[in-house]
């Protein structure tokens, strides 16, 4: 199979010898997506299987018959279509096997690696992404669709969030999370969307960048409008549409423009001319204003306008009650993506309260299950009520449209949508944690077993106030009556799940004696309430957080099977019985061993020794469902004993199999479900379940660090830092590999890192890095990694690849710090004792990261049959160098991932390059290994071996100075020197010398000049900025002679005021003053018309466009010598040519005395400034005549 | 950044778009991966072209890097622009090939895309505190012909008020009026060769003070108090005999008081 990544379009033609094995058009269609086509000369059999068609990840795949073109050329031709059209075909080739077997995959896949399609940047982002994402702002990005909405990374904290969007960590709840599930066009993942309260409060850059896409989208939707306002009669549906439109425009009448009107007026404002237009003004002004030519659909509109435009009018009455809306009243409408839409009522007011968040504690809090809104009245204060849209039986309902809008006529309005439970808002502070713990209370009071209700609708803020008493007491209330066996099943066991979600993990050995002793565990698995599920991944997440569970390998755990396979369902029964175990006091306790049956550790409280407790079974059971026969169940053999904390390995079968860890009491729940239909449904959502409330809800409670202002206990804000990055460095590396989840569950071996990957998930949730650093599972992780890349070969996608290889990385990299002493987990995350700390550990895992591909790259060596054995050398002297900087770490994670990614012949020789780099380095020019080793191995750039040549060339030059290699390397690495074409010059080393130290010469536009002789205007710019050159060069070389008593001591320095001064001077005397010096190579002719100039601006004439110029450098000139006067430095020097006519150098001395006193002036030999100028002319092999004359 | 910028790119686009082309295109993969800032700021612009700025010297070149790619993905033209060397340079492109703009204004070019550049450029503060003036004796011309041959050299009649000029009997006197000396006494030593003018630049308090003898343009020789390191003429010891301030302006009849600026 040949995997490719699709970076620009084209046409693609693979053949096997003569044989076309595969054609097609590649490209992108309006959606932004890969689009693959028939090529006109193939039959549509030959197209590219597309393997992933998302943004930034495009991949198709090209299968190679078995046999094909055996021992001929397997040729792969693309021809650049689109911006690229015109250049080089890209031609690839590889042998075929001479006689039938697999190509062998692991040159294969690599040569592709090596291809231009794969040179995308995302290949080295998604490696670091962990590790640059907690120092770099969250990327936040704009839906151009709806720029009222954000997408922001799924991994993000509401903490985080709150500081990226606004500035301010603790506005935790200044925005909601819309439940759209298409992301926009955004790389990698997970995204989800987000709504600002107050768009106007965001940070001033994501401001301007809503601002920018409302602009954008105000252009579109203006146009559409106004096209739709051209039509000579609408419809009743054409109507319906432009009131869609405008309404959806109303909604942001809350955020004005930079002109401070709201974007909703500009809209009415754009389309004034239009609607007042024929055939529109038969109706008379008043009537075209009040929108009437759109018939009964204009009614909406002109209620917003009537409630949400400041600055326009109609006549129409809102007949709402008011400040109290009465039943009935119509708040807003919802529309559907199919253009229709219905009408939100209120229903009853549930609440009046003097605050928006008063009032939404209160409201979310109420048992009340349908949707609600919040709306502000008119006197100030904040009403919840019930909410309805009228549907008549078989409607669509909206809230299962997430694709649809809602639009409300009062501005604030806030929608609260059944279950939209808040994960990871705490209980908080004042007089809003009073405020919940009354509620907390009337509902204690009110809730009895047999009428739980008033529970039922209390969310995680209010439910994380409850005390351990507290919390078995709801527990006792729920499972002692009939909730779980009447009509509130499904709410009281939500209720449980939300409980043990929100409970903080300590208090949670207790709970777990209550829920897995006999009576209540009956309860539990007798019921058959899907939130079940939701219990158990609690119950999973707080064990994970509270005791020490150790994962032995997968291959070990008891396995279990779940799930339909053609005509076969894989279920479990789940008996349960009283066993004996110890309980070992908790100074005896060793956390390595973990909990099992038999020995456990005992509670406060509690006496070690004997005990007994309830253990789980389970029984598979296989149901065979065949058509013609009655179905038939087969059950297996019941499992030992299993303690509800024990590992088990869950198999869930079905179109997309899965592989699933778990605790026995997850499982127990998941499997207890009487519905088989509810298990199918449960199993399917597992996954999602783990994203949900493993990397994204519970998340939500990652310890606050925005920026570095966080302090802690112990250490302060380093130490703060210090635990945030090992834990988010790993939530945020999971949180990329679950960006190719699809692709890992395609294979056994992908699917069980998955499961230890969504565990891992799982115990981060838990905040407790000790906990993860104790149970195994980030070994079992590196070693799942390991498999699944050793197993998958090259079949393996690159940015999979990189990704597990990563996270493997990490996993070791934590192991092995902790392993050594140098990191401490704590429950709040990683504290590292290593001298540098956060960077140490991030070097630390680069060279682990590093070690992972160099045994990738050396692998691939030796199975091509090659001597490894220099090449090992090189990469064992780049780990060793690895140690002394995190840049040489990052150089050597380069290298050895390019290595790896190259098929093994080019391996070795790029390695070899990589050892003729090192080894030809004087030492004068070490410091820049790092950067040109780092170069050579970044994916973009198409030829690593000869950039090495050059940067050979440029460390080993034995008369280059350091100063002028360390500019020269800096300029190659960021391509702004092409060093071959510097070596092709004719430059002296002593003028390269010069060139080089100087950070500001233009060596692109030198480059142009030499390429475009015949561009006059390139030449005439080259050969002035060229003459500035040589002027510094010889003030340089005539330090001695023209500024007698002074040293040079600075080249380019900055003033005060930021100006950039040529040089500085330091006199010999004991002051040891500096002074600047600005050298001019300007002509005699350029300085007569620069004074004359300014003579002409002086006396008031007009200036041509030359002129204002020439009037601008003066002053700027004036600016220069101003800033570079300022003290403690001395009166600058004005370095110019001595071939000024007289009265130029006296009209020069003159303005000089009057504007810059002091101000000396210092004269070059014309000549030899011209000799210079001409002999590097000479070297740049630019053109000596020019028709404009030279200089 | 408040600094002023050295080198900018005028693109168009969406901000946060060109943002992230331009990081991807100027920063180096380690500086990248080391978490450096980004050597440059964009500022969003009020219409389709926004500004890319940087204020390090070492970042110069990036300005053309930046055009030529980001020209390639449009159809508007790009323009770079670099200040850091002498003379500014000002270049438009178009797909991926440039054009030099000559003469361009790079404030003015941003100003009328809608996105100024930011932090102006300090200028030189007006030296307030010492302002020196020019006062000229000039032997042996009359005030009618310098005004003529100025009015010539202009090419049109002076504004009243213009030029003090005054015949003494050791010359004419001439000072700037409205529009300050402007170099009217190198013009009439250029036009009368013969004459020999001594041009006087001075502060308030004539503790900045050098007299400069000069004959058909050219500087003869100069007399400076202070003393000058590095004098641009040969240096006169004295003028008429006189070796100070005060008493150099009264051998050459000049009001000392022409030096005060009201």
């Amino acid at each position: 199979m040949l995997s490719l990544r699709v970076v620009d379009p084209g046409r693609l033609v693979v053949k096997a010898g003569t044989e076309v094995i595969a054609a097609g058009a590649l490209g992108w269609g309006e959606d932004e997506r890969l689009r693959v086509e028939p090529l006109e000369s193939w039959p549509p059999e030959t197209l590219p299987r597309v393997v992933s068609r998302e943004p930034g990840r495009e991949e198709v795949e090209v299968h190679v018959p078995v046999g094909a073109g055996a021992g001929q050329l397997l040729t792969l031709t693309y021809e650049w279509d689109w911006k690229h059209a015109g250049k080089p075909t890209l031609v690839r080739t590889w042998r075929l096997p001479s006689r039938e077997q697999d190509i062998p995959l692991e040159w294969l896949g690599d040569e592709l690696s090596e291809s231009e399609w794969e040179d995308t940047p995302g290949d080295e982002t998604d490696t670091l992404a962990f590790l640059s994402l907690q120092e770099g702002p969250l990327s936040v990005q704009v839906d151009p669709a709806r720029p009222d909405l954000l997408w922001v990374p799924g991994y993000a904290s509401r903490e985080e969030l709150a500081s990226r969007l606004l500035g301010d960590a603790s506005a935790v709840g200044a925005f909601d999370f819309e439940p759209r599930e298409a992301p926009p066009d955004a790389r990698g993942g997970p995204w989800l969307c987000v709504r600002v309260r107050q768009p106007e409060a965001l940070v001033p850059e994501l401001l301007a960048a809503v601002r920018g896409a409302l602009d954008t989208r105000l252009e579109a939707d203006v146009a559409w409008s106004r096209s739709r306002l051209t039509v000579m009669s609408l419809d009743r549906a054409g109507a319906d549409a432009l009131v869609e439109r405008a309404l959806r425009w109303s909604q942001r009448s809350d955020i004005v423009d930079g002109s401070g009107q709201s974007y909703f007026d500009r809209y009415l404002q754009a389309l004034a001319p239009w609607r007042d237009e024929p055939p529109r003004w038969h109706l008379g002004d008043t009537l075209a204003q009040d929108w009437h030519f759109l018939g009964e659909a204009s009614e909406p509109l002109q209620k917003a306008i009537a409630l949400r435009s400041k600055r326009w009018k109609t006549r129409y009455t809102v007949t709402d009650g008011a400040p109290v809306l009465s039943p009935g009243d119509v708040v807003g409408r919802f529309h559907f993506p199919g253009g229709a839409s219905v009408q939100v009522r209120v229903l009853v007011p549930l609440t009046e309260e003097r605050s928006l968040e008063r009032a939404e504690v209160r409201v979310r809090n109420l048992p009340s299950s349908g949707p609600r809104v919040l709306i502000p009245g008119g006197d100030g204060r904040w009403r919840g009520y019930s909410a309805d849209f009228g549907l008549v039986a078989g409607a669509p309902e909206p809230l299962e449209h997430p694709e649809g809008d809602f639009s409300w006529y009062y501005p604030g309005t806030l929608l609260l949508r059944p279950g939209d439970w808040r994960v990871g808002l705490g209980g908080g502070t004042g007089e809003l944690a009073a405020l919940r713990r009354a509620l907390l209370e009337a509902a204690l009071a009110a809730a009895t077993p047999e009428a739980p209700a008033p529970l039922l609708g209390l969310d995680h803020d209010v439910l994380s106030l409850l005390t351990l008493d507290e919390r078995l007491g709801v527990f006792d209330t729920v499972l002692s009556g009939p909730a779980l066996t009447s009509g509130l099943e499904e709410d009281a066991m939500h209720l449980l799940g939300r409980v043990v979600v929100s409970m903080p993990a300590g208090e949670f050995p207790t709970l777990e004696r209550a829920l897995t002793s006999g009576e209540v565990l009956e309860k539990l698995l007798s019921s058959n309430a899907p939130a079940k599920v939701l219990l158990g991944q609690a119950f999973t997440q707080k064990a994970l957080a509270s005791f020490p569970l150790v994962l032995a390998s997968l291959d070990t755990l008891p396995t279990f099977h779940l799930g339909r396979e053609g005509e076969t369902a894989h279920l479990l029964n789940v008996p349960m019985g009283r066993v004996s175990t110890t309980l070992v006091a908790s100074e005896a306790w060793d956390p390595k061993r973990g909990v099992g049956l038999g020995v456990e550790p005992a509670l406060p409280g509690e006496t070690a020794g004997a005990s007994q407790r309830m253990a789980l079974y389970f029984e598979p059971v296989r149901h065979e469902f065949q058509a013609r026969y009655l179905s038939s169940a087969e059950e297996g053999q019941r499992s030992r004993a299993l303690h509800p904390l024990e590992w088990v390995r869950v198999e869930v079968h079905g179109p997309e199999p899965r592989t699933h860890l778990m605790t026995a009491m997850e499982l127990a729940l998941l499997a207890s479900l009487p519905d088989t239909s509810l298990v199918w449904a449960a199993v399917g959502r597992i996954g999602e379940l783990h994203m949900v409330h493993g990397a994204v809800s519970a998340l939500a409670r990652a310890p606050l660090l925005s920026g570095v202002t966080v302090t802690t206990a112990e250490g302060g804000t380093v130490a703060a830092v210090h635990q945030f990055i090992g834990r988010m460095s790993l939530v945020t590396s999971l949180a990329v590999v679950d960006t190719w989840r699809d692709e890992l569950t395609r294979t056994p071996e992908g699917r069980a890192f998955l499961a230890v990957h969504d565990v891992a998930l799982v115990a981060l949730a838990g905040r407790d890095m000790s906990r993860l650093a104790t149970s195994g599972i980030l070994r079992e992780l590196a070693h799942r990694g390991g498999v699944v890349l050793s197993q998958s070969g090259a079949r393996v996608s690159v940015g999979l690849r990189e990704s597990v290889e990563s996270l493997q990385a990490l996993a070791r990299t934590l192991e092995r710090l902790l392993a050594e002493g140098k990191a401490v987990a704590t429950p709040d995350g990683l504290r590292l004792s290593l001298p540098g700390g956060a960077e140490a550990f991030k070097q630390a895992f680069l060279a682990v990261r590093g070690e992972l591909a160099a045994a990738r790259a050396l692998g691939g060596i030796r199975r091509a049959g090659l001597a490894a054995q220099e090449a090992e050398k090189t990469l064992e002297a780049l780990k060793l160098l690895a140690a002394e900087s995190q840049e040489l770490a990052l150089a050597y994670n380069a290298v050895a991932r390019r290595a790896a990614a190259l098929p093994a012949d080019k391996a070795q020789a790029y390695l070899a390059a990589v050892e003729r780099l090192r080894a030809s380095a004087r030492s004068a020019a070490k410091p820049t290994l790092a950067g040109l080793l780092h170069r050579s191995g970044a994916p973009s750039l198409k030829d690593p071996l000869a950039f090495l040549k050059q940067a050979e060339w440029l460390v080993g030059h034995p008369e280059l100075e350091a100063e002028a290699v360390a500019e020269l390397a800096r300029k190659a690495c960021s391509k702004r020197v092409d060093l071959g074409w510097l070596r092709s010059t004719g430059l002296s080393v002593e003028d390269l010398n010069v060139m080089a130290r100087d950070k500001m010469t233009p060596w692109r536009l030198f480059q142009q000049a030499a390429t475009e002789p015949g561009n006059l205007k390139v030449q005439l710019r080259a050969r002035e900025q060229l003459r500035g050159l040589a002027a510094e060069l010889l003030t340089e070389r005539n330090a001695r002679k023209l500024f007698p008593g002074f040293r040079m001591t600075g080249r380019q320095v900055k003033m005060k005021e930021g100006h950039i001064i040529d040089r500085e001077l330091t006199s010999f005397e004991h002051s040891r003053i500096r002074h600047g010096v600005e050298v001019k190579g300007w002509t005699d002719n350029k300085w007569r018309q620069a004074l004359d100039a300014w003579l002409a601006k002086q006396d008031a004439q007009t200036l041509n466009k030359q002129k204002i110029a020439l009037v601008d450098q003066l002053q700027r000139l004036l600016d220069q010598l101003a800033d570079a006067a300022k003290a403690p430095r001395g009166k600058p020097f004005l370095v110019i040519t001595d071939s000024l006519s007289g009265p130029t150098k006296i009209k020069l001395i003159n303005f000089l005395k009057e504007k810059a006193p002091g101000v000396p002036l210092i004269q070059l030999e014309e000549a030899k400034l011209l000799e210079q100028t001409k002999q590097w002319r000479a070297a740049f092999k630019m053109p000596e005549d020019l028709s404009g004359g030279a200089l | 950044m408040s600094q002023w910028p050295l080198w900018a790119v005028l693109a168009p686009g969406e901000p946060a778009q060109l943002e992230s082309r331009a990081r991807a295109i100027v920063m180096t993969d380690l500086d990248a991966e080391l978490g450096k800032d980004q050597p440059f700021e964009v500022i969003p612009g009020s219409g389709r072209y926004h500004a890319i700025v940087g204020t390090d010297p070492s970042d110069v070149g990036a300005e053309m890097q930046l055009a030529e790619e980001l020209s390639l993905e449009c159809d508007e033209p790009v323009y770079s622009i670099e200040r850091a060397n002498d003379p500014w340079t000002v270049m438009s492109w178009r797909k991926g090939a440039l054009d030099v703009l000559e003469d361009e204004d790079p404030e003015a070019l941003a100003e009328s895309l809608g996105c100024p550049l930011p932090g102006s450029e300090k200028t030189a503060e007006p030296s307030a505190s010492k302002p020196l003036r020019t006062v000229a004796l000039i032997e042996g011309v009359r005030a009618e012909e310098a005004r003529r041959a100025l009015e010539e050299d202009r090419g049109e009649p002076l504004p009243s008020g213009r030029y003090h000029l005054e015949d003494t009997p050791r010359g004419l006197l001439l000072a700037g009026g409205t529009g300050g000396m402007n170099f009217a006494h190198i013009t009439l030593s250029e036009r009368f060769p013969h004459a020999t003018v001594y041009g006087v630049t001075a502060s308030p308090a004539l503790d900045d003070f050098s007299a400069t003898v000069m004959r058909g343009g050219e500087g003869i020789e100069e007399f400076s108090w202070p003393p000058q390191v590095f004098p641009p003429f040969p240096v006169a010891s004295d003028i008429k005999g006189e070796r100070s301030p005060e008493r150099i302006l009264a051998a050459l009849g000049i009001p000392a008081e022409w030096f005060l600026n009201e």
